[in-house]
């Protein structure tokens, strides 16, 4: 090894040194927000990402050249606007937790929105199980949350059987929605079948359908009854499903 | 340690605090050497954890400090070009001001300085080798890329270094 491969080595032993230990607030956030509500600059970038391509390609369709800095500006989406709070400090959770709803079939999402999926997470939190769904784009795709008195489901657009674990199921199928930008570059990269320790009230997620901008996911419950909250959150857009464990009898 | 692995598969949030514990700084200070900022650092950092809970499901007999260090390698790498490809689109729409011009070839500079004008993969493969000792052979598996190319890229990296850095090829 050369004079200088001993020195780069060096070098690069010392910088790494002079990193002493993981700050708390990145340990927290890895270890606390693991589960959970984990929010991510990456996550953020690659969605600020599609935006400006998006607008990169419509400016440059409309004009050769950039234009003054106010054009482009005024186009863009505000949600593609700097967050107001600092990057990367853990965004709010769930906003004063709502109440559990059994039986329910939620829907929502914006009617313009078109979203493709960057994230998926299942977790088990203190007395519920949370799925969360984050999406690029503004908005969240309009969706709709369906549920099922079993794992069963059909694949979208195959027809094929695809069963979960579990007992009861839910449905979850995001309209103008995707897993691959505008250039075909995979937006999701994540796993499309994840399956959850015993002793929650999620057995099983699973993509049943991503065709012609229709995106759905099957949920096998343990649950004897599927008792939802479903919340909207923003920047980056997220839908998170939480399915309580031990439902009230009825 | 097989017990705490287990124990992390099964969901376990505390043991899955110990991993975090054992390995974060060596993940955070990989992310650091390559990716050049604290900050994205830690976003890669808090990936890499993330994304090892999900696949530790997939870490077999191998050693855990290794298969993060792979992880945190190759996300770095993709998280520093996301964000040139980010900042690069921001210049392109006039959001921001145009980036000055690199150093001439004239202008040397310091090895921490020099190390920052290589690309990210460059740096992946001199911080595989160098600072974490592995092989060209295994520097390339960890990244995925064929071992020809780990040894070019380790080459070129070399030279550029030496290049902006003022420092004589035949330094021994």
């Amino acid at each position: 090894m050369s004079q200088f491969e001993e020195d780069l080595r060096t070098h690069l032993g010392g910088e790494a040194e002079r990193i002493p230990a993981v700050p708390r607030e990145l340990w927290l956030r890895i270890v606390e927000g693991d589960t959970g509500f984990h929010v991510n600059r990456l996550a953020v970038a690659s969605a600020a990402v599609a935006a400006l391509f998006i607008l990169g390609a419509v400016a440059l369709l409309a004009q050769p050249r950039p234009g003054p800095a106010g054009g482009p500006v005024e186009a863009a989406s505000p949600r593609t606007s700097p967050k107001p709070s600092p990057p990367g400090k853990p965004s709010p959770a769930v906003p004063a937790a709502s109440a559990f709803s059994c039986g329910a079939t939620p829907a929502g999402g914006t009617q313009s929105a078109v979203g493709n999926l960057t994230a998926l997470r299942v977790a088990h939190q203190n007395g519920f199980d949370r799925v969360t769904f984050e999406f690029a784009g503004a908005g969240i795709p309009v969706y709709q949350v369906s549920q099922q008195a079993d794992a069963h489901f059909k694949e979208d657009a195959s027809g094929r059987d695809i069963n979960l674990q579990g007992q009861r199921g839910l449905k979850v199928v995001f309209h103008g929605a995707g897993t691959a930008d505008a250039a075909g570059q995979p937006t999701y990269t994540g796993g499309n079948d994840l399956t959850l320790s015993p002793g929650g009230a999620i057995a099983e997620v699973r993509a049943v359908g991503n065709f012609e901008r229709v995106l759905s996911w099957g949920v096998g419950l343990n649950a004897a009854r599927g008792c939802l909250r479903v919340t909207e959150l923003a920047a980056p857009e997220r839908l998170v499903i939480d399915v309580q464990d031990s439902p009230p009898a009825g | 340690m097989g017990s705490l692995l287990d124990r992390v598969r099964s969901g376990d949030q505390d043991a899955f605090a110990v991993f975090v514990d054992r390995y974060g700084l060596k993940v955070l200070r990989i992310a650091t050497l390559i990716v050049r900022d604290p900050d994205l650092a830690e976003d890669v950092c808090q990936e890499v954890f993330l994304k090892g809970w999900r696949r530790i499901g997939s870490l077999e007999g191998e050693d855990p400090e290794a298969w993060l260090s792979r992880i945190a390698a190759n996300e770095a790498i993709s998280a520093w070009r996301r964000r040139n490809r980010l900042a690069a689109l921001r210049e392109r729409l006039g959001l921001v001001p145009r980036r000055g011009e690199a150093a001439t070839s004239d202008e040397r500079v310091d090895l921490a300085r020099a190390l920052d004008r290589l690309g990210a993969g460059d740096r992946a493969v001199l911080v595989l080798h160098y600072y974490r000792d592995l092989s060209v052979e295994a520097t390339a598996a960890a990244l995925g890329i064929p071992v020809d190319t780990a040894k070019s890229r380790l080459k070129a990296a070399l030279r550029r270094l030496r290049e902006l850095t003022g420092a004589s090829e035949g330094a021994t």
